[in-house]
């Protein structure tokens, strides 16, 4: 029923690099060349592709304003709006409890600006292109990006590392997230990329449909027959267009031009029944397209099927857990990191009581020396008392997994491979005070982030 | 006739033949190679209610989480409550539930004696209740824990409208039942009986009605353990099902949680088209409140009042089946369900090859980029 396989196989499959793809090169996605002020560059992260960074390296991120269900939060176009003002309440944002409650640890809650630094201009900075500049309320320069002001996370520590928020979608129940900014994705007009649990998903930009590539075709040539073609669709290239970077034209039949991307005809798949779906992946032969593929987690951890999708799981396939955290204050400070209050999780994993968390919760213990061989996954020291970190062998501290600079988790209630008894468990279903399951595919709902 | 039994098919086909008669199955009889399926369109908790709702809520709807916090935390002159200490804590408490006395709320079970449900354990008990056609032994102790709790409570409950939303809007709740080896529409003493999640979305008409004669796939790919084949029995039309622990799916499409019922049976009144009637069983506790929990977080439940922790303690406390080997404490509690089903036929996709070239929603024309 369940099915267990290990990493390296079953996502090798889903992260196929295309056959014309040089086996040892990481595929990255190409982006559209903008003019962009001196000092800052484009870093292709190794999960959110493409993103700006400033002069250091360090990310630049951006903070829409979105309704939550008492009111909005985050910054309209053209007014910064993080300070250095530090909250002491909560605003109240999330329904059905009130603000004007204390803070936890509010002695020590930052102000928006000492973890979200603006992105400051100088006096005699130039606008360029869609980069403009913004007057802060304390009289400075900010930057912007498409009207939006522009920050760095102090969460960053190393040219692309992208800690502080993500483009993958979740809900707005999460709160006003930040997102890393970046250049458009340099695909032809129709496509676009979702970003989604496994990587810089391709898809038709109108209808939102995968986009797939066949291993029965061969670079620039497409063997889809008729019975191929009740269920595969090729997508069509105009005839004015030409092959730039990763795209090219084939022509599929006498007449009618194919898009290929990599040297690979790509089809919509007929039986897909919602958006961004992974579903074609099913075919034998066949694989959804990624601009680029996420970086697959150390070794040891597999991929699993449950009732809906696929989740993370460990070596023995027990499904693996991150946790989520937005504060209510106005400027909604993220809680799910280490260096933050624990007093969010442990109130959802133990009624405040870390030994119940560890019990209920347990962290996911890396091996001594274990390796990762990407920035998103990582180790760390935790204190399981404090749930912050340790000092490296410090007494009783945990050598745990890290994804995206967080510990990871089980639930105790799991007791088989592929069970998920602590998805969506905390506030607001697990996306603003709680914990979901590391999905990799949702064929039902957006789990995986796609919608 | 018990030899002819087990052979039901052959028997059927020979009659048929030998008799040069119409069978069961005519060109205008639903079923079809014996068989006939129906797709679920609506569920709802089992509620009785009275006409002012006196008799089972004396004391009138229960809290839900914004009366309780108030309560608890009254606005005063001067304080200052402190996050942890209150909307923290009570979030602590619903995922982390016990059974300690709420000394400053109360609970509000239903009363009375009358409930919607089936006999569960073939007995009548003290605590069981009369259904109001008059059966005795109604096993629905679920009754005594959400009967006065608004989300669930007819026309227009919270909960009530919402697992009728998603169970339009959401696939992952497609519940379908298939009766095969039937001869006999209105009566036949051995069926079996497949319960399937499927895949497709419910076909509606213009107004929102549910149309007869959709087809559904049977998700083969993720469904499995939603699949389980039951034995079952048509009498003067009413089919009923041999007790059996199921799982199926629930939920409002931000999480996948599913429910778990221990002794679970329908009870339904079968007519070529539809389907309408009961399901009941024991439904395990655990799985059921972090089900709850997981569908709807705490302001969703607000909308009908519904407050998760005090639910808990009365379901522990009116528990009644599968008690722990250890504590001796209940796991699970009667409950039953109104549900109903229209026609649907029910395709078994062949492992290796698609039968249906098209989807609904789907497009099967070419997709032009640039367009």
């Amino acid at each position: 029923m369940r099915q267990i396989a290990s990493l390296v196989g079953v996502l090798a499959a889903a992260f196929l690099m295309l056959p014309a793809q040089a086996k040892d090169k990481p595929l990255l996605e190409e982006y559209v060349r903008e003019p962009m002020p001196p000092g800052f560059k484009v870093i292709v992260a190794e999960f959110e592709g493409p993103v700006f960074a400033d002069a250091k390296g360090k990310t630049l991120y951006n903070w829409p304003r979105i309704g939550l269900r008492n009111g909005d939060a985050g910054e309209q176009k053209g007014k910064p709006a993080c300070d250095d003002h530090k909250y002491t309440d909560n605003a109240g944002l999330m329904s059905p409890y009130p603000g004007g409650l204390e803070l936890p640890e509010v002695e020590t809650r930052p102000a928006c600006t000492d973890v979200w630094p603006p992105v400051l201009a100088k006096p005699d900075a130039k606008p360029v292109g869609k980069w403009t500049i913004l007057d802060r309320p304390d009289g400075r320069k900010q930057w912007a990006y498409d009207g939006y002001a522009l920050y760095t996370s102090t969460l960053d520590r190393e040219p692309g590392d992208v800690f502080g928020g993500s483009r993958k979608r979740g809900t707005s129940e999460e709160g006003a997230q930040r997102e890393p900014v970046g250049p458009p994705p340099n695909v032809p007009p129709g496509f676009a990329v979702s970003m989604v649990a496994t990587g810089r998903l391709l898809i038709i930009g109108a209808t939102g449909r995968s986009v797939y590539y066949s291993d029965h075709d061969a670079p620039g040539k497409s063997n889809c027959d008729l019975q191929c073609l009740r269920e595969w669709t090729p997508v069509l290239a105009p005839q004015s267009v030409r092959a730039q970077g990763d795209w090219s034209v084939i022509q599929s039949s006498p007449g009618v031009n194919q898009w290929a991307f990599r040297k690979m005809p790509v089809y919509t798949h007929v039986l897909d029944s919602r958006n961004a779906s992974l579903e074609g992946s099913d075919v034998p032969g066949w694989h959804n397209v990624y601009t680029q593929p996420a970086p697959p987690p150390p070794e040891g951890f597999t991929v699993n099927d449950m009732h809906s999708g696929q989740v993370l799981g460990d070596a023995k396939g027990m499904t693996i857990y991150v946790y989520n955290c937005n504060d209510d204050a106005i400027d909604q400070l993220s809680c799910n990191h280490p260096d933050r209050p624990q007093a969010y999780r442990f109130a959802v994993c133990g009624r405040g009581d870390p030994d119940l968390c560890l019990k209920n919760f347990p962290y996911v213990i890396a091996p001594k020396g274990a390796k990762s061989n990407s920035r998103i996954w990582s180790t760390m020291d935790i204190d399981p008392q404090t749930g912050k970190k340790a000092a490296a062998n410090a007494p009783g501290a945990l050598h745990v997994w890290a994804y995206r600079d967080r510990p990871v988790y089980y639930c105790s209630r799991d007791k088989k491979p592929g069970d998920i008894e602590c998805d969506t468990w905390g506030e607001f279903n697990g996306a603003r005070n709680g914990y979901k399951a590391f999905w990799l595919r949702d064929d039902f709902g957006g789990n995986a982030g796609s919608r | 006739m018990q030899s002819c039994r087990s052979m039901k098919l052959a028997c059927a086909g020979l009659l048929g033949s030998a008799l040069g008669v119409a069978t069961a199955q005519a060109a205008d009889s639903p079923l079809r190679d014996h068989t006939i399926g129906y797709v679920l369109t609506a569920k709802n908790v089992a509620i009785w209610q009275s006409p002012d709702g006196k008799v089972e809520c004396p004391e009138g709807l229960n809290d839900g989480p914004r009366e309780q916090f108030k309560t608890l935390y009254p606005e005063k002159p001067g304080v200052h409550y402190k996050f942890v200490e209150t909307q923290l804590e009570r979030e602590g408490q619903i995922w982390n539930p016990t059974t300690d006395p709420e000394t400053k709320l109360h609970f509000k079970e239903a009363q009375g004696t009358t409930a919607i449900g089936l006999n569960l354990d073939g007995k009548v008990g003290p605590h069981d209740f009369t259904s109001p056609d008059g059966e005795q032994g109604i096993d629905n102790q679920m009754y005594r824990v959400l009967g006065c709790v608004e989300n669930y409570r007819g026309p227009d409950g919270s909960y009530r409208h919402f697992i009728q939303d998603y169970m339009r809007k959401f696939n992952y709740n497609r519940f379908l039942i298939e009766l095969t080896n039937v001869d006999d529409l209105a009566n036949d003493a051995d069926v079996d009986v497949t319960l399937y999640r499927g895949k497709d979305p419910l076909m509606v008409d213009a107004l929102g009605g549910y149309l007869v004669g959709s087809t559904q796939r049977i998700d083969f790919r993720w469904g499995q353990s939603f699949i389980y084949h039951l034995k079952g029995q048509i009498k003067d039309g009413v089919l009923t099902t041999a007790p059996a622990d199921v799982t199926f799916p629930e939920s409002q499409a931000r999480g996948v949680p599913y429910l778990s019922v221990r002794g679970w049976r329908v009870k339904l009144n079968l007519k070529p088209e539809s389907a309408e009637g009961l399901m009941a069983g024991y439904t395990d506790i655990e799985r059921y409140y972090n089900s709850l929990g997981q569908n709807w977080s705490t302001h969703h439940r607000s909308y009908g009042a519904e407050a998760m922790p005090s639910e808990y303690r009365a379901m522990l406390k009116n528990a009644d089946g599968y008690p722990d080997p250890e504590t001796g404490q209940n796991t699970a509690i009667s409950m039953a369900w109104e549900i109903k089903f229209v026609q649907a036929y029910i395709l078994h996709e062949k492992p290796d090859g698609q039968t249906i070239t098209r989807v609904q929603g789907g497009s099967a024309k070419a997709e032009t980029a640039g367009r």
